[in-house]
């Protein structure tokens, strides 16, 4: 084949998602810390889910729109830096393609050209020894062939370049190299372009669900139904019952005494019988009335009842939501649990974007999140290192508000800094010194326990092990929490200058720990103020701040 | 000349033998816990200690406080002027406590029905041992001669140079009591973020500052405060406390570290500010530099 058309791009395209679906729990599986963490496999599946979204609608656009359109699709669709990486790859590919009717092999090295600029600039430094590398040499092996007769033979250049460059990332990234894993991001895209491949081979690649993140999964401050609300609108119930020889059910209902009794606890009644089978639907505060009353008949082959309070309170929110007025400032921070929200909103937060660790919001997220505050300076606390790059991208998105991103890589720093800022006696300046004035008197810290064995920086980690990492570097791996929290403060090279620490507890803190450390602390360190926050996130029994 | 009898209140906070010292007379408020009223007393003596006081507050029961009541502030200043006295009360901030209000009411009845005899009820926009050492001031000034009205003039001119920094474990009970004004970055869960709160031109409780930790405050609280007192070798700082007698001793090192005042007095805060602020309270009362909030 030497040009691709809108009906054969449309299949490649599908072709790289069935492949990156495929390979997903493998990419996932190539983590530098042996921590559960933002996989990069789902994040560039969920990514390059947002491109396929777009193209249902676009199947009969001329070939430059389809493109465009997936391009931009992935861009709202990009979760982890992987996922922005490769949204901004496809990003500069298609841009290259503008116009286009066709694509021809020559078309393809230009947008593989586009695809590699685009994709550097994307990062601040760009790092050798990741997907970048991989696409980079990839695209440097094309260009310097020049131009193929076919896709076919540009693609048996192309895919053994990129497969070389990904087996060589562990020599230009120590810690690839340490903990004994090729890069993750790197293993993605070869996998999509081996999709590609494998479109121009006619091989059958096998389709299989992505039941991975799509749409947005923010939670805003208004929960519509919560432990204050009162239930106005009862449950829409809807049941279809088969009566039971069992029960005397055929012999002993009676449709019109079923509705007698049901239109004594409820409303909007439905009910209509087919020989032993009856369909029914009530408006009650009671369904477990009519769930009696017609279990004595017989059994229910469907079933569903719906709190119409939130229905109801859906449509009330999102009419409060069209007539919210323009606020100054707001700030959006990414909650990894229920509990550090709830502690955020107190702070002051104006609304929270749920993920993190093992769950990264995806740039759209963060675009209804922006939507959402409607103000017109909008200051963003990520709480992950591969959450930063999405919330830069979803900024670059929206154009009706001034956005800062911070650069902050837990909650810790949202933490510390939220409760100093003063929107209402200090300017935006002010307050971002201010921001960034208490994160750099911060030291975040995480004690994780270790998935496996490895390696980090010359110190061993044994599967099991908690790791004790500050800023992002392994500082110690013990067997014992405690000592792991223990060898932590033993390391912070300026701990006489921390005043305070704060301790936000995992779901999987025990008590017997906590006190363990409540002890460490006063016969130990007793100069620290200790704070302790039952935040309930995952992966972390213990994020510690250091003030 | 008619001698001048001075009152403060329980905001105003000096112990007994600083009133006795002075010749100070109070106008007790009242505390209420469990529907139960109790007479705010400055020295603690009317059933429940220092400790037992805050301890109620700590085990997590509301203490409601309530303005000096008019038969009080009558009994009071009717012997007062049946004694042929003039009357000058030095009353809590108006802003915190409605006292002034009542007294200047009841003031003008007896004015009619004392003719020729003064009653000052004067509005200290501050409380506590600032309140105090406006009471100490001015009875110095009345025993070196000085006439209550120049007395008065003086208060009119000086009142502001009083400064407050207080510094509270949390904004819960200021809240409650509806005795501070903030702004809302004030407001919601600050956890190891300790406000510090002054006493602004109108007599109110602001917190203006946010210090990360217990004892960074103090040391801003020190801080403030030495630099408001000015020429601090001939000030006197007042720390009142709220059942916190050795975080007053760690202010008190705190504040020598930076300059030497004349005196440092630590004394318990009243049960009416303490009631109001919270167990845990430091807070601080310098003569100095003119508050300008």
């Amino acid at each position: 084949m030497d040009a691709l058309s809108s009906a054969s791009l449309l299949s490649l395209l599908d072709n790289g998602f069935r492949a990156i679906k495929l390979d997903r729990e493998r990419i996932n599986d190539l983590n530098v810390f042996p921590v559960p963490d933002g996989d990069t496999g789902t994040n560039m599946t969920a990514t390059y889910n947002g491109g396929i979204s777009t193209l249902a609608d676009n199947q009969d656009a001329p070939l430059g729109d389809i493109i465009a359109a997936f391009a931009r699709g992935m861009l709202f669709g990009a979760r982890g830096n992987s996922g922005v990486i490769l949204s901004q790859f496809f990003s500069g590919f298609a841009k290259a393609l503008e116009n286009k009717t066709k694509i021809t092999t020559d078309d393809f090295i230009l947008a593989m050209e586009g695809g590699r600029d685009k994709a550097y600039k994307a990062v601040v430094k760009p790092v050798e020894g990741t997907m970048l590398t991989v696409i980079r040499q990839g695209y440097e092996k094309l260009a310097a062939h020049g131009h193929y007769d076919d896709y076919e033979s540009l693609f048996a250049d192309l895919i053994p370049a990129m497969a070389t460059s990904l087996e060589n990332t562990p020599n230009l990234l120590a810690v690839l190299k340490e903990a004994g894993v090729i890069d993750s991001g790197g293993a993605g895209i070869l996998a999509i372009f081996i999709g590609f491949q494998k479109f121009f081979l006619g091989e059958e690649i096998e389709e299989i669900a992505f039941n991975g993140p799509s749409t947005g999964i923010s939670t805003s401050k208004e929960i519509p139904f919560d432990e204050n609300s009162v239930l106005d609108y009862g449950y829409c119930t809807e049941f279809i019952l088969q009566l039971l020889k069992s029960l005397d059910g055929p012999k002993n209902f009676d449709l019109q005494k079923m509705i007698d009794y049901l239109s004594t606890i409820g409303d909007s009644i439905v009910a209509v019988q087919n020989g032993t089978i009856v369909k029914v639907h009530v408006h009650t505060k009671r369904p477990g009335k009519a769930i009696a009353y017609a279990q004595k008949f017989g059994e229910f082959v469907t079933f569903k009842m719906e709190n119409m309070s939130i229905q109801h309170q859906e449509v009330l929110l999102k009419e409060l939501q069209q007539d919210k007025p323009r606020k100054r400032f707001a700030i959006i921070a990414v909650s990894p649990s229920e509990a550090i929200s709830g502690l955020f909103q107190d702070m002051g937060v104006t609304y929270c974007v749920s993920g993190g660790q093992t769950m990264n919001p995806s740039a759209e997220d963060f675009v209804k999140a922006f939507r959402e505050v409607n103000a017109d300076h909008v200051i963003v606390f990520p709480n992950n290192s591969n959450v930063i790059l999405t919330a830069k991208q979803a900024a670059e998105l929206y154009d009706d508000s001034q956005i800062t991103v911070i650069s902050s890589k837990s909650p810790l720093e949202a933490y510390s800094a939220i409760p100093m800022v003063d929107f209402e006696g200090q300017d935006l300046k002010t307050n971002l010194e201010t921001i960034e004035e208490s994160i750099a008197g911060l030291t975040a810290c995480e004690i994780c326990p270790a998935a496996h064995d490895s390696s980090n920086h010359g110190i061993a980690i044994e599967g099991g092990d908690y790791m004790a990492l500050a800023e992002g570097e392994l500082i110690a791996s013990k067997h014992d929490i405690i000592d792991a929290v223990d060898a932590l403060l033993q390391g912070i090279k300026d701990l006489e200058d921390k005043s305070i620490i704060t301790v936000f507890y995992g779901l999987d803190a025990k008590d017997e720990d906590k006190d363990r450390l409540r002890k460490l602390l006063s016969e130990k360190y007793s100069d620290l103020e200790l704070v302790e926050i039952e935040a309930m996130q995952n992966v972390y029994p213990m994020l510690i701040a250091l003030e | 000349m008619a001698k001048v009898h001075i009152f403060i209140d329980s905001t105003g906070d000096l112990p007994k033998e600083l009133r006795e010292k002075y010749d100070l007379d109070y106008l007790p408020m009242d505390v209420s816990v469990d529907d139960k009223q109790i007479v705010a007393s400055l020295d603690y003596d009317q059933g429940y200690s220092l400790h037992d006081f805050y301890q109620i507050m700590r085990d997590g029961k509301r203490i409601f406080t309530s303005q000096v009541s008019n038969p009080v502030i009558d009994k009071n200043f009717r012997k007062a002027l049946d004694n042929g006295e003039d009357i000058l009360y030095i009353a809590c901030s108006s802003a915190l406590s409605a006292s002034v209000k009542a007294a200047e009411v009841i003031a003008k009845g007896l004015r009619e029905e004392y003719k020729g005899r003064k009653i000052v009820c004067y509005d200290a926009l501050i409380s506590g041992y600032a309140q105090g050492e406006m009471a100490i001031r001015s009875s110095e000034m009345l025993k070196e001669g000085k006439t209550l009205e120049e007395v008065v003039a003086w208060l009119d001119a000086n009142k502001f140079k009083f400064n407050q920094f207080g510094l509270v474990e949390t904004l819960k009970y200021l809240k409650q009591a509806g005795r501070v004004s903030a702004t809302s970055a004030f407001f919601g869960n600050l956890l190891a973020v300790k406000p510090i709160i002054i006493s602004n031109r109108a007599g109110e409780n602001l917190a203006n500052v946010k210090v990360k930790g217990w004892k960074n405050a103090v040391k801003e609280q020190a801080r403030l405060t030495v630099e408001a007192a000015e020429d601090i070798e001939n000030k006197i700082i007042w720390i009142g406390h709220a059942d916190n007698e050795e975080g007053a001793e760690t202010l008190k090192q705190e504040i020598l570290k930076l300059g030497t005042p004349k005196e440092i007095f630590i004394g318990p805060s009243g049960p009416i500010i303490g009631a109001s602020s919270g167990p845990g309270t430091l807070i601080t009362y310098v003569y100095g530099k003119e508050v300008t909030i």
